[in-house]
C-alpha cells in the first residue's frame, strides 16, 4: 500500500484515536492517543492489508513540552513503512509495552525507559540496559541535571588555572 | 683500584642494590592493556612491528596479577570505573599507571561539562604516574611515555624510603 493509503486506513479505523497525521514528506506519521496505542499497533500487525511484522526502531523523544514515543514499522510482506507516534505526558507517563507484538521491542523499551523515564507496562524484564543499575535520573530528559558525584568520584573537574577557564 | 681489583673473577659485577633492582624493573615491564576506546587501537599499534614496544622490554599482559603497568587508554565511563579500580587493586606491587589520551587524562571531549556518564580523568580513581597527552597520542608519544616511566622507576629508592622516593597512593607503597 502507498503511505497515503496506510495513513488513511488508520484514520478511518480509529477516528478519535488519531490526533494528527502526515501522509507525505520525509517522515510520514500517525500521531495517536496513548490509550489507543495497543489497538492501533494490534491493527497494524494483524490487518491483512498492512501486516507490519517488523519493528525497525522504537525511540523516545523529549520535546520539552511532551514525551513522544516513535514506532517505525516495516512490513516484510508488502515492503511498506509507517511511523506511529504516541504523545504522553512528561511526568509519570505510562505506556503499554509492545513486546507482545515484537520481541525486539524489549531492548528499545529498556533504553527509552532508562533514558527518558517512560514506564512501559507489561515489559517482561524491566531493568537498566546501558546505565549502572543504581543510576539516578534519566539522562536524555531536557530537565536532567548532571550528578555531582557517583560512587565517591567527583564529577566536576575545574580548570587548574584561571586563564584556562572558558569564557 | 684498591684491594677489590682482581680479587674476583671478571663476571662478578658490583653495583648498588637499588640500581640493580630498578634496572630489572624498568626493563621488564608487563603492561595490562586497558583499552577502552579509540586510544586502545593506537596502543595496540605500539605492540606491532612498526613501533615495537618490546624493544624497551615492555610486553602485553592479560592478567592484572602478572602486570606491573596499567595503560589506561580511552574514555572511562562510571560503569567501567569500578572495574578499573578492581583490576588496579589486583595488580601486585610495584604497580604503575600510564594514562593515555585526553579522555583518561581529564575527560577530554567527554569532560564533566558535556557528559554525565564519563569520569573526568583516571586520576580520580587510581594514582597515575605518567600522563600522555593527545587525542589520540601517536604511538611515538606512548613510547615516550614509557621511557618517562622508566626514568621514574630508575629514580626510585627500593631499600630506603625517603621523601625522594616516589610516593604512590594512600598506602605509600612503591
Amino acid at each position: 500500500m502507498e503511505t497515503r493509503e496506510l495513513v488513511h486506513r488508520i484514520e478511518q479505523t480509529f477516528k478519535d484515536g488519531v490526533i494528527s497525521a502526515a501522509d507525505e514528506g520525509l517522515f510520514p506519521y500517525v500521531l495517536i492517543q496513548a490509550d489507543a496505542l495497543k489497538a492501533v499497533i494490534s491493527f497494524c500487525v494483524h490487518d491483512s492489508m498492512m501486516r507490519f511484522d517488523f519493528l525497525e526502531c522504537l525511540s523516545g523523544v523529549d520535546t520539552g513540552e511532551e514525551m513522544l514515543v516513535v514506532y517505525q514499522l516495516f512490513s516484510t510482506a508488502f515492503s511498506h513503512r509507517l511511523n506511529v507516534k504516541v504523545s504522553i505526558g512528561r511526568h509519570g507517563s505510562k505506556l503499554s509495552s509492545v513486546t507482545g507484538f515484537w520481541r525486539a521491542a524489549a531492548a528499545y523499551e529498556l533504553e527509552a525507559a532508562e533514558m527518558l523515564g517512560i514506564t512501559f507496562e507489561g515489559h517482561p524484564a524491566p531493568r537498566h540496559l546501558l546505565l549502572p543499575e543504581d543510576w539516578q535520573g534519566h539522562p536524555l530528559r531536557k530537565d536532567y541535571v548532571f550528578p555531582e558525584e557517583y560512587h565517591d568520584v567527583e564529577h566536576r573537574r575545574p580548570p587548574l588555572r584561571k586563564e584556562h577557564a572558558r569564557p | 683500584m684498591g684491594i677489590l681489583e682482581n680479587a674476583f673473577p671478571e663476571y662478578v659485577v658490583f653495583s648498588q642494590l637499588d640500581k640493580a633492582i630498578n634496572w630489572a624493573r624498568e626493563n621488564s615491564i608487563s603492561y595490562l592493556t586497558m583499552d577502552l576506546a579509540c586510544c586502545g587501537v593506537e596502543m595496540l599499534q605500539v605492540a606491532g612491528g612498526r613501533f615495537d614496544i618490546e624493544r624497551f622490554g615492555a610486553v602485553a599482559q592479560v592478567s592484572p596479577r602478572h602486570a606491573d603497568l596499567m595503560i589506561v587508554a580511552g574514555t572511562i565511563t562510571y560503569k567501567m570505573a569500578s572495574r578499573i579500580r578492581q583490576l588496579y587493586e589486583q595488580m601486585p606491587h610495584p604497580r604503575y599507571v600510564l594514562s593515555m589520551g585526553s579522555c583518561s587524562n581529564c575527560g577530554g571531549m567527554f569532560s564533566w561539562e558535556y557528559s554525565y556518564s564519563s569520569v573526568s580523568g583516571v586520576d580520580k580513581l587510581i594514582p597515575v604516574d605518567v600522563f600522555v597527552p593527545g587525542c589520540p597520542p601517536r604511538p611515538e608519544a606512548l613510547l615516550h611515555g614509557l621511557l618517562t616511566l622508566q626514568r621514574r622507576i630508575a629514580g626510585q629508592r627500593v631499600l630506603v624510603r625517603d621523601e625522594l622516593s616516589v610516593v604512590r597512593g594512600k598506602d605509600g607503597n612503591p
